[in-house]
């Protein structure tokens, strides 16, 4: 009995993350994001940054790696053709290629750990990429947007954030957004 | 109202007149009122649609259909006279649906004050992504217009009777001043039919009938001297006329008449010839004519004096004027002591049968008597003509034949007639 107990509490120890980490990514959430992405790019001053192609940049950790696969499919999905005569160019990449994302209108960040979001965070204001995560607690770390899962569904947006990084969202967007206020309770 | 001013009612007039147009802008304001409240429902009504569209069409777009759901609830409870929401996808199923009240009872119009929509389009894209239908409350516009008819009702009803009022009075007036006028235009001085009476209306119109009242008598008093002026003239007229007809039937008697004898003159005597002579000509008739002459008369004259001649004249005047039993025998005196006797349609032998009878009658007087002086007998000569007028003849003719006859009368010892016919 000892040792079935013990066996399976190194069970849980190895395998909790991995366990928890596929638990956490809901479908329709991620639906929701893979359509408001390229959205919110148009909708932001991130489209005067547009070259010839909208770039999109799916940071995750190895851990996520198939979850953001799936949300690549889903936004290539959802914009076969690209939105308004653009076309799509989503690059899923690990958060040690984060450098893959610095000429991106938009970087979405799957979770990982506090010090390597505030790393990359800072790095992606910096060049000011507009910065989404699937989790609002990042927002406190001074992500840009996520979406807001209470009783509805809406996008919670980062004004100071967006300050900081100098990047402007269309007034409709915030009429139907969230607002984040430092210390929110998330 | 009889005694009140023109000028007065003139002003009432214009009260009224004023009191019409304040109604008139009242309602104008009114009117206003509405359309700005019309206006600004519209408004309001395009600011909630141009609102919620992008909104609506953002979280379409984003795929947040509870948000939507929620956003629309809220906007449902914001809005008091929102009573309808209806939000179609562009393939035209239901995405959203909220009703204070059925449909079926909302009057659809697309006056923007009921009922508006509005196309949802995608912000980024630009695409339709579906169409919502807003059905408001308007019954704060359906009261005011109400209240704005009612309004409008009261201005015009209480404006259009009193003008009415004020038209009626004035029309009266005018068939006050009308009955007057026709009965002036109608007065005939000599019937004296103006009917009217004083009136005891002391504004204008009162002042005016009484004036025209005053005049009327004024004529009729000068109409009736002027009428006795003119009977009185009448009069005259006439009898001067009579005296002038008399005094011309005087002279004409006098132009025609021997004023001693009193038988026709000279001139007569020629007219009437001509006159007999035409008739004779045409109907084939015969003349005779006697000239008569008495004898040795200047002898009485001398002997006597002419007083007692001008008496024998006369005598001798009616003598011939008895023996002539016909009366269109014509006996005229002729010159001095002599005599004409025209006999129409007479022939020579009746003629100095006439002769005879004058003869037997100046004897049967056997004394011609004047005062005094008497004279035993007188007697007369005769010249008798006949002729029957034709184209070459004429009167002349006849008194010459008669002449001639009485001269021979006269040579034949006188007392005795002489015929000569043509």
């Amino acid at each position: 009995m000892i040792n079935n107990v013990f066996f399976l509490s190194i069970f849980i120890v190895l395998f909790q993350p991995a366990a928890l980490s596929a638990s956490s990514y809901d479908d329709d959430t991620l639906e929701i994001f893979s359509k408001i992405i390229p959205r919110f790019i148009l909708m932001s001053s991130q489209k005067t940054t547009i070259q010839n192609k909208i770039e999109i940049c799916i940071l995750h950790d190895k851990l996520d790696e198939r979850t953001a696969s799936s949300l690549v499919d889903r936004i290539q999905n959802n914009y076969p053709n690209g939105i308004k005569n653009y076309k799509l160019n989503v690059i899923n990449s690990d958060y040690t290629d984060i450098d893959l994302c610095r000429k991106s209108q938009l970087a979405f960040l799957f979770d990982t750990d506090e010090k390597n979001m505030d790393n990359s965070i800072r790095m992606l204001n910096k060049n000011t990429v507009f910065t989404m995560s699937y989790d609002a607690k990042y927002l406190v770390n001074g992500v840009d947007a996520t979406l807001f899962l209470g009783r509805k569904v809406v996008p919670y947006i980062n004004m100071r954030a967006l300050r900081q990084s100098g990047i402007e969202i269309d007034n409709t967007l915030v009429q139907i957004s969230k607002i984040y206020l430092q210390g929110d309770s998330k | 109202m009889r005694g009140v001013s023109i000028e007065l009612k003139m002003i009432i007039g214009l009260i009224f007149f004023a009191v019409f147009l304040v109604g008139f802008e009242r309602f104008q304001f009114s009117d206003n009122i509405v359309q700005q409240f019309i206006e600004s429902k519209k408004s309001k009504n395009k600011l909630l649609i141009d609102t919620i569209s992008p909104i609506i069409g953002l979280n379409i777009s984003l795929g947040l259909n509870n948000a939507n759901a929620e956003y629309l609830n809220q906007i449902m409870k914001q809005n008091n006279d929102l009573l309808n929401f209806d939000l179609i996808d562009s393939t035209g199923s239901r995405i959203f649906h909220y009703e204070k009240v059925p449909l079926i009872e909302i009057q659809k119009t697309v006056d923007g004050v009921r009922y508006a929509s509005q196309s949802i389009k995608d912000p980024v894209t630009g695409e339709n992504v579906g169409t919502v239908y807003l059905y408001f409350d308007d019954h704060e516009y359906q009261a005011m217009m109400e209240k704005n008819k009612e309004i409008t009702i009261k201005i015009f009803g209480i404006s259009f009777v009193v003008l009415m009022i004020f038209v009626l009075f004035i029309k009266r007036e005018f068939k006050f001043l009308k009955r007057l006028s026709e009965e002036v235009l109608q007065y005939d001085p000599h019937i004296n039919n103006f009917t009217l009476q004083k009136s005891d209306r002391t504004d204008e119109v009162g002042v005016i009938h009484n004036a025209i009242i005053s005049m009327v008598t004024k004529i009729n008093g000068y109409a009736t001297l002027l009428d006795d002026l003119n009977h009185s003239l009448a009069v005259k007229v006439e009898e001067r006329t009579q005296e002038l007809q008399n005094a011309n039937l005087q002279l004409q008697e006098l132009s025609l008449t021997d004023s001693l004898t009193h038988l026709s003159n000279r001139r007569s005597l020629a007219i009437h010839l001509h006159d007999i002579w035409e008739l004779a000509k045409r109907n084939h008739i015969v003349i005779s004519i006697i000239m008569c002459d008495i004898d040795h008369f200047k002898q009485v004259n001398d002997k006597y004096g002419h007083i007692i001649g001008d008496f024998v004249l006369k005598d001798i005047a009616n003598i011939l004027k008895n023996s002539l039993k016909r009366k269109s025998d014509f006996i005229a005196r002729y010159g001095g002591e002599e005599f004409m006797i025209v006999l129409y349609e007479t022939e020579i032998h009746t003629a100095e049968e006439i002769c005879g009878t004058i003869q037997n009658n100046l004897k049967d007087i056997d004394k011609f008597e004047y005062k005094e002086v008497k004279l035993n007998s007188i007697t007369m000569s005769f010249g008798i003509s006949s002729i029957t007028p034709n184209e070459t003849s004429e009167y002349n003719d006849l008194i010459k034949l008669a002449d001639m006859a009485l001269y021979q009368a006269k040579k034949n010892g006188r007392n005795c007639f002489v015929s000569i016919t043509e």
